[in-house]
């Protein structure tokens, strides 16, 4: 479980990003944060991870405060972050080899992630060499590598055209359902947040903070059909009247 | 299929262009050589003639090797300082403000200057030589590593930190292979100026190495021998640089391999679409 306990973050121009947050993740509760730039949203996952520190409250897992990244936490960062000297293979390998994984265990740990993104016989290919899509499936591989109990995913698809976005929408939730992880989502996507999240966390900006919490009870597993069903979109609609407001003011300026 | 972008159409561009210009400029030479020439600008068979002889002059090799020693010397030691420095330096924000201009500062230096200096602190021997290569050498690389390891994306650093990739495992798995490209821009820019440092350092200290022999022919007025020995140190200048690629071709493949597979690779993308 992890607990987001008054979190606040004030950059060092004043920009207050997060302000007094507080948030409960289950364990394997697969959580979205959505919201316009400048929530706070990509602040508060930093901050979960350890990357940030706060500026006050403190981050808990399975009771324990936590204040630098561990093992149990894998980023999916949204530029992908991948090394571009490095194979698909190294790249994925690279969670492993820091955590003093054997070459032989690590290689053979990392060519099972290859596979289970899907990218099977890319092992050997340079980042570069692939296409967006491809290239986040390494950045999933290399998270799903160390196998943490927390997937912590930063604007993930954001980079990709929408028709890649799906694929690769309903590929996590598969990988997600042979082998359950709690995951922390950050998206502007109301869509993206509906179709895989178990609850929707609204944010709004200047100062960030948490507008509403939204449980979505679509049941699962959830088809690419399901995007049409009458309550998908209730609730993508609704996601949005309560963005609305907060993009309104931002647009304004008021 | 687009056509072959190498084979004997690129050669020929590649090298046909410049051996053109080259001959132009030989020519140019000869032509004013035989009109307005004097004493001090033999014509170019002469010259010639003295590059074929230099090897059978008693003290070529002996000094070729003088110079080949302090100038590989120098070189390691400007590799051995410059890197791990300029690592270090482009990683603490207040050490890189602390020694940026100051590194500028060396590089507009006429270092002509410091020579002298050298000489009263390290004496004649190879050890002053060696020092001024460094001089030499050391502020473009060190430059050009500062730039490398500042630049390297932050994405990359955050994605390191989340793994708990920290100082040695950081500088060795991130930090260098991404300055790589900028570090060997350093080296080669280095390679070249190291030569200089070395025929500076010869010229002006003592008479060693091919220094001397520049100061001899110099002195007995055997003009097309001068002429010579600086198409030697051309060429030692160009093998230099040229070693410093090759080795750059080796470690930097990936960028090479990237664009030339992304060509190939292009259409099979679409049909191929998400590769699975």
């Amino acid at each position: 479980m992890i607990e987001v306990q008054n979190v606040s973050k004030v950059y060092s121009d004043g920009t207050r990003a997060v302000d007094n947050v507080n948030l409960v993740i289950r364990d394997n509760e697969f959580v979205s944060l959505i919201g316009p730039s400048g929530c706070g949203k990509t602040t508060l996952l930093k901050i979960i991870d350890g990357l940030l520190s706060p500026s006050a409250g403190q981050i808990v897992i399975n009771g324990y405060p936590v204040a630098d990244p561990g093992p149990d936490r894998g980023v999916v960062f949204q530029d992908f972050a991948l090394m571009p000297w490095a194979t698909v293979l190294e790249n994925v390998a690279f969670g492993l080899e820091m955590r003093r994984v054997p070459r032989a265990e690590r290689l053979h740990r990392a060519r099972e992630q290859i596979r289970a993104v899907g990218l099977d016989g890319f092992a050997d290919r340079l980042p570069k060499q692939l296409s967006g899509g491809m290239q986040q499936r390494v950045g999933l591989a290399r998270a799903l590598a160390v196998d943490p109990d927390t997937l912590l995913m930063d604007e993930p698809f954001g980079a990709l055209d929408a028709q890649t976005r799906h694929l690769l929408q309903e590929d996590l939730v598969e990988l997600l359902e042979n082998r359950p992880k709690t995951v922390v989502f950050v998206t502007h996507d109301m869509d993206e947040a509906v179709y895989l999240s178990d609850r929707v966390v609204i944010m709004s900006p200047h100062p960030g903070r948490v507008v509403e919490e939204l449980d979505v009870d679509i049941e699962r597993p959830r088809g690419s059909g399901v995007r049409k069903s009458r309550e998908f979109v209730n609730l993508t609609d609704y996601v949005w009247t309560r963005l609305r407001d907060a993009v309104r003011t931002q647009e304004t300026g008021a | 299929m687009t056509p072959s972008k190498s084979g004997w159409g690129a050669g020929i561009r590649r090298l046909g262009l410049p051996i053109a210009f080259g001959l132009t400029v030989a020519f140019a030479w000869e032509v004013f050589v035989r009109t307005a020439g004097t004493f001090a600008t033999p014509t170019i068979p002469r010259i010639l003639g003295a590059l074929v002889r230099l090897p059978f002059e008693p003290e070529f090799w002996p000094s070729l090797a003088t110079t080949l020693l302090a100038l590989l010397i120098g070189a390691v030691v400007s590799v051995t300082i410059g890197v791990p420095l300029g690592v270090i330096v482009g990683r603490v924000r207040t050490l890189e403000r602390l020694i940026s201009s100051y590194v500028a500062m060396l590089l507009s230096v006429p270092l002509s200057a410091v020579v002298p200096i050298v000489i009263i602190l390290f004496g004649i021997r190879l050890t002053a030589r060696v020092v001024v290569v460094v001089l030499f050498t050391l502020p473009i690389l060190l430059s050009n590593v500062i730039t490398g390891v500042s630049n390297v994306p932050r994405n990359l650093l955050e994605m390191a930190a989340s793994y708990g990739c920290r100082g040695w495992h950081l500088a060795r798995r991130v930090i260098i292979p991404s300055a790589t490209p900028e570090i060997f821009a350093g080296l080669r820019l280095g390679a070249g100026r190291a030569v200089i440092g070395m025929v500076v350092a010869e010229l002006i200290i003592i008479a060693a190495g091919i220094g001397k022999l520049i100061d001899r022919y110099s002195a007995t007025y055997r003009m097309e021998y001068m002429y010579a020995i600086i198409i030697v140190i051309l060429l030692i200048s160009a093998l230099f640089i040229h070693l410093v690629g090759v080795w750059e071709r080796r470690v930097l493949w990936w960028r090479e391999a990237g664009t030339r597979q992304r060509i190939l690779r292009g259409r099979s993308h679409v049909v191929g679409g998400e590769g699975r």
